[in-house]
């Protein structure tokens, strides 16, 4: 077998793990918005729950994450798909950091913006939607960015709760046929372009989005 | 002239406040007409931005109350205690009062026309046609209609201060307040801003505090000076009188500072 | 099914004994990462198109590719070979050439933070490069490093349950081992995530009140 012979098998995982970036990139960002916008809430009780999980979430090895989510949960009477358990760690892992991302992009808006809302009778809530939180969406483009690529190589632990993602494929291919070099090698160049594509996206994205600052280095 | 047979539109009892171990006002008093024009002036730290904050609820006062047409601002009561007051009763008292930023604090990710168009729209709940009238109707009163689709970063310190103040404008306030709106100003570009408030205070009837250090300006635009010093006002009265012959010492030595330079 | 204590009591020894193979790994990872990302950069900077463009490909390879893959890869194909070294020199290995590349972008934002005025005294001062690096340079570039290789540090401690995929016996590893044994999960890697999460969370909170410090050393003039 040849190098072109691996690539259909290797394509297909490959295909797997976008996939599963994806969804849990989904998620990820749900939780960073809702985590990091209660980090700053009124509400002390909040804050702490929402302090806690990110600690926690941020705290541990997401490998220990996934497996909690895929050994521990079933015997706790939650039963999960693997591709449902590996993309909710993954996505609450991510959604830890993220989360910070928001809150710290949030905290930066300078204070003559929320005072301008006040002076114009702004309640707090629409003050967030319409004057804070858009300009905090330019700042948090670029971390979301790295955290994305970030996401796209953790991916790679999917495997290890039996996903057919593209490292599952690699591992496959080696037991069944060898060439340990060749194919690990394969891997790492598929995974290298998968993130340089990636990364031309959000930067593309970026430029998009009114007062953010595209880097143009590549990763 | 009439203004005690009516209540004032805005009124401080005993207002004090302090930022840790420094005391920036000390019990003021303050009854304000309606409709008045009134200059706040005074060296740094004498508590003038301090006063206006408060007024705008950017800050809260330690001790003392504050009334807007007889109503408690910022506070609420509650059996025999006075609290913060949040929410849509603030908000219903607080919508009296409008203000004009030393650092203008124009919201970047929009045109000046969306600025000035936001306020109205999704806090007063008008429709988008009529805020649109509204607004460009206010940019040309402000000289800027031909800038209504222009970025703030794309428009002269002059030019945003001028949005800001028809910002402010559109929520149609009743007191207006202004923070040094020219102290950020290149020289050249303070003329065009003081004609707006100048044409403001003549054609409307709106009340209005400016803290300034353009001392001509506010001889000409106010009908009342209070000068400020150490958190308290030490002097009371119209233009002419603190001008031209301040009764106290304090308020002479200042003037003859700032004017004689 | 419910948390048996008495199970925990009994396998947390192990699972402690496990944790010192782990420092063992992360220590062992970082300061092979400290040299390497030094020595990556110190490439990147020397003004020779080859050696620059060859290291730059290599940091933005080696980042731009899973950890797992890169451990696999040192594991199972080094010895192909010739080059066979034990689980834990493999894992030390491994997460020092991946952190390396990261910190090596640590050292070129700390060194380019060092301002422009300093390299000109230093050229004033008529000293060697030696001591314009040793002297000057990197005693101000490094203070505001530290708090960011304080955060990768604990980064790469949570990142090294990947080595029980290679077989090192680890926290993870040693917690898998004994849930093969006794078919029980829920207690091994419970005790495994807050074994992590007390040690990381008050390390974590160490490294924000350093950057904190530094900040504010930083604000009183160096």
């Amino acid at each position: 077998m040849t190098l072109v012979d691996f690539l259909p098998t290797l394509l297909r995982g490959a295909l797997v793990t976008l996939e599963a970036t994806v969804l849990s990139a989904a998620v990820a960002l749900v939780v960073s918005v809702v985590v990091g916008l209660v980090r700053l809430s009124r509400f002390r009780v909040l804050r702490g729950v929402a302090l806690v999980y990110v600690e926690v979430f941020r705290g541990t090895s997401a490998l220990v994450q996934l497996f909690y989510f895929f050994f521990v949960l079933p015997l706790l009477g939650i039963d999960l798909s693997p591709m449902t358990a590996g993309v909710l760690a993954l996505g609450l892992n991510f959604g830890s950091y993220g989360s910070e991302v928001v809150r710290a992009a949030v905290l930066n808006v300078p204070r003559g913006q929320h005072e301008a809302a006040v002076a114009l009778n702004y309640s707090p809530a629409l003050a967030m939607r319409r004057i804070v939180f858009p300009q905090a969406l330019a700042a948090m483009l670029p971390p979301f960015g790295n955290l994305l690529i970030d996401l796209l190589k953790a991916t790679s632990l999917l495997s290890l709760i039996t996903i057919g993602d593209l490292t599952f494929a690699g591992k496959t291919l080696v037991q069944g046929q060898g060439h340990v070099t060749e194919v690990y090698s394969l891997l790492l160049v598929i995974y290298f372009v998968m993130a340089l594509a990636l990364g031309r996206l959000m930067q593309a994205a970026e430029r998009r989005v009114p007062g953010a600052v595209v880097k143009e280095a590549a990763r | 002239m009439g203004a005690e047979s009516r209540q004032p539109i805005l009124s401080l009892r005993g207002v004090s406040k302090s930022y840790g171990s420094v005391q920036i006002l000390r019990e003021i008093d303050l009854d304000v007409g309606a409709g008045q024009r009134i200059a706040l002036i005074g060296p740094s730290g004498s508590g003038k931005t301090t006063l206006l904050r408060l007024v705008m609820t950017l800050e809260t006062p330690e001790a003392g109350t504050i009334e807007v047409e007889g109503e408690l601002l910022g506070l609420r009561r509650a059996g025999d205690r006075l609290v913060k007051d949040r929410g849509a009763h603030l908000r219903s008292v607080r919508g009296k009062i409008g203000m004009v930023f030393q650092h203008f604090n124009l919201f970047p990710h929009m045109t000046a026309l969306q600025n000035i168009m936001d306020g109205p729209v999704h806090v007063r709940g008008l429709s988008k046609e009529k805020a649109r009238a509204h607004a460009l109707d206010l940019l040309s009163k402000v000289g800027l209609r031909q800038k209504a689709d222009s970025y703030p970063r794309q428009l002269s310190g002059g030019q945003q201060q001028r949005v800001a103040i028809a910002r402010a404008l559109a929520m149609e306030p009743k007191i207006l307040l202004f923070d040094e709106i020219t102290s950020a100003l290149d020289p050249e570009l303070v003329g065009e801003v003081l004609t707006i408030v100048r044409n403001l205070a003549n054609e409307t009837g709106t009340t209005m505090l400016i803290v300034t250090h353009e001392m001509g300006f506010a001889r000409e635009v106010a009908d009342r000076v209070l000068f400020m010093e150490g958190g308290r006002i030490v002097e009371d009265g119209d233009p002419e009188q603190v001008f031209a012959n301040p009764r106290s010492e304090r308020t002479k030595a200042f003037l003859g500072a700032v004017l004689h330079r | 099914m419910s948390f048996d204590f008495d199970y925990a009591w009994q396998i947390l020894p192990v699972l402690l004994q496990a944790t010192l193979v782990t420092f063992q790994a992360t220590l062992g990872g970082m300061l092979l990462a400290l040299v390497l990302g030094l020595m990556l950069e110190l490439l990147r900077r020397s003004g020779i198109p080859p050696v620059v463009y060859a290291t730059r490909g290599a940091v933005s390879f080696i980042r731009g590719t899973p950890l797992l893959i890169q451990l696999y890869f040192l594991y199972y194909v080094l010895p192909l070979y010739g080059l066979t070294l034990n689980t834990l020199t493999t894992g030390i290995l491994g997460l020092g050439l991946h952190y390396g590349a990261y910190l090596s972008e640590v050292y070129r934002a700390g060194i380019d933070g060092v301002p422009k005025g300093q390299w000109e005294a230093a050229v004033a001062l008529n000293a060697s490069r030696f001591h314009t690096w040793a002297r000057l340079i990197l005693p101000q570039a490094v203070p505001p490093m530290l708090p960011v290789f304080g955060n990768y540090l604990i980064a790469m401690f949570k990142d090294t349950p990947l080595l029980a995929t290679i077989t090192l016996l680890e926290l993870l590893g040693t917690a898998q081992a004994e849930a093969a044994i006794s078919y029980r999960y829920l207690e091994p890697y419970t005790l495994v995530g807050l074994i992590f999460l007390v040690l990381s969370w008050p390390s974590a909170s160490l490294v924000r009140l350093l950057e904190k410090r530094i900040n504010a050393e930083n604000r009183n003039g160096r």
